[in-house]
């Protein structure tokens, strides 16, 4: 999990919002849960896995 | 029959009274009315309230009736939209600050499907701010309270939506359930709460926290009321690239439950699950099998996915507030929301797209599962309700800092799942705790099987004693008598 420090490095080299410490500091926890899950995933074997956002009948399986 | 009789009905029995002239809609209508203003402090259940409106619309339907003309299924029956469904001419502020003087030019799809069924609004309920939580803990509006104890959550987002149903306000409320919005203020507060299968009834018109598995629901007070809204609420939406043309049906009546085949999971699900709600849900569960039912152990393998990726996919909210963070983040009444959203925007492109391709595999899953049974049978939550107040509780012998970002899904655990898959599910009432609390007990279906779940519900519904765990079938429950 990132630490304040290098959550600050990598708005930086990403999106730059570059907000007070305080409001980073506030949203680093929520952020340190997307990469959990996101680091989850990464460990799957998706390649054969086509995306599914709209699920219509019989259109599943 | 008095006002408190009144109130008792179901939606289909007054509906029934309205169209065979035993009730006038005026009389139903202020009957609502009245109680609405008596409980506005102790319940706070509306956020726009219209008497005046619907007093109007009530006699226009006596009028029409005695004309001869019956609107529709819902003719002259009082109902109510959650504060994120757009009602034209009417303040639609998802019961937050930072949507103040939000007042849509058109109604929802279906909001427009249930008022030309014939039905009367009371006005827009409270909610948990942007529908983004499971509590409806509402530090702007104020929250809404279970007419169970008023001190404790009605669970949400929808809570407002399921307090105007067991205080016997509304005969029909609409809430939407993104992850158990519908569901979890339907177990705490105690009556049926459904969210279809995601495609039949439009989204369109519905201020999405997320548009990942976000659903309209009804809240009623029984499995047959809920029933007739599905079919008020379920139409083609050509404008709704989501909405689905599907002829859902009937609800089949079934005598017992032979023939239909129970699934019980045996990981997940239970997990870390209050002994009094497993306690109430497993007696349930005997109780079906007693019934007929044939109850079939499974387990799911992919329910670690979902979770994660669940929480990946549900960042796309973040499209739909991002003008509001950057120009009002500081009037969000949920601060944690707002960081929740912000945080969205460091989600890796890769990473959201690998989830959207986890969700094959739980949703492939799910439907093989449905190859062997016809119904999973659950918790609706893993507790009941608890104090609005409380920082921490205990559930199953843990302790749990509500301050803290991971237990904002603690009552969703169970309902999200259905979601992120878009299976239908329900959950109905079918015990109280010690304290006296509703527990919900939750029946999830396959795809486009909506009518038969809701089939298989109402057997269970029959098979448990309502008098003892629904509230709305004493004209004022034990907590509001005392306030």
């Amino acid at each position: 999990m990132l630490t304040l420090e290098e959550f600050k490095q990598l708005d930086a080299l990403t999106i730059g919002r570059a907000y007070p410490d305080d409001l980073m500091e506030k949203i680093l926890p929520f952020y340190n849960l997307l990469r959990e899950s996101s680091e989850k995933l990464r460990t799957l074997d998706l390649a054969d896995s086509p995306p599914a956002l709209v699920y219509r009948a019989g259109s599943v399986k | 029959m008095n006002s408190d009789e009144i109130r008792a009905l179901t939606l289909i029995d007054v509906a029934d009274a309205l169209r065979e002239g035993r009730l006038t809609s005026m009389e139903v209508t202020r009957a609502a009315i009245d109680h609405a203003e008596a409980t506005a402090d102790a319940l706070k259940t509306f956020v726009t309230f219209m008497p005046e409106a619907a007093l109007e619309r009530a006699a226009d339907a006596d009028a029409a009736r005695a004309r001869g003309e019956i609107w529709g299924p819902l003719h002259g029956v009082p109902v109510a939209f959650k504060d994120n469904l757009d009602t034209a001419g009417i303040p639609t502020e998802c019961a937050s600050p930072v949507l103040k003087g939000r007042v849509p030019t058109e109604n929802a799809h279906v909001v427009d499907q249930v008022l030309n069924a014939g039905a009367v609004s009371l006005g827009k309920l409270n909610m948990h701010e942007f529908a983004s939580g499971g509590t409806s803990i509402n530090h702007y509006t104020g929250s809404p309270r279970n007419p169970w104890a008023p001190d404790h959550i009605t669970g949400g987002s929808s809570g407002g939506s399921s307090t105007a149903i067991v205080a016997g306000i509304a005969y029909a409320t609409l809430g939407t359930d993104a992850g158990g919005s519908v569901r979890i203020p339907a177990a705490l507060c105690g009556h049926v709460g459904l969210k279809q299968t995601h495609g039949p009834v439009s989204n369109r018109g519905s201020v999405f926290n997320t548009w990942s598995g976000d659903h309209v629901g009804p809240h009623t007070k029984t499995v047959a009321d809920a029933e007739l809204m599905l079919k008020v609420m379920a139409h083609h939406d050509p404008l709704d690239s989501t909405s689905v043309e599907h002829a859902l049906g009937s609800m089949p009546l079934m005598p017992d439950l032979a023939g239909v085949r129970v699934g019980v999971p045996e990981t997940f699900f239970f997990d870390d699950v209050d002994t009094e709600v497993e306690a109430a849900v497993r007696e349930t569960i005997a109780k079906m099998k007693a019934a007929g039912a044939t109850i079939v152990p499974f387990t799911l393998a992919t329910m670690d996915i979902m979770m994660a990726a669940r929480m990946l996919t549900g960042s796309d909210g973040y499209l739909y507030h991002a003008k509001l963070l950057e120009e009002r983040g500081d009037l969000y009444a949920d601060q944690n929301l707002r960081y929740r959203l912000l945080a969205s925007q460091y989600l890796r492109g890769k990473d959201y797209a690998r989830a959207i391709r986890a969700r094959r595999l739980v949703v492939s899953e799910f439907v093989s599962l449905f190859d062997s049974i016809d119904v999973i049978a659950a918790p609706t939550t893993p507790t009941a309700a608890y104090p609005i107040a409380a920082t921490e509780i205990t559930v199953a012998g843990k302790s749990i800092d509500l301050t803290q970002p991971t237990s904002t899904g603690l009552l969703a655990r169970n309902t999200s799942p259905a979601n992120y898959t878009g299976h239908p599910s329900v959950s109905i009432p079918v015990g109280r705790t010690t304290k006296g609390l509703p527990i919900g007990f939750m029946l999830t279906g396959a795809h486009f099987d909506d009518m038969r779940l809701l089939g298989i519900a109402r057997v269970v519904e029959q098979l448990v004693d309502y008098r003892e765990v629904a509230p709305w079938f004493a004209a004022a429950t034990p907590a509001l008598a005392a306030s």
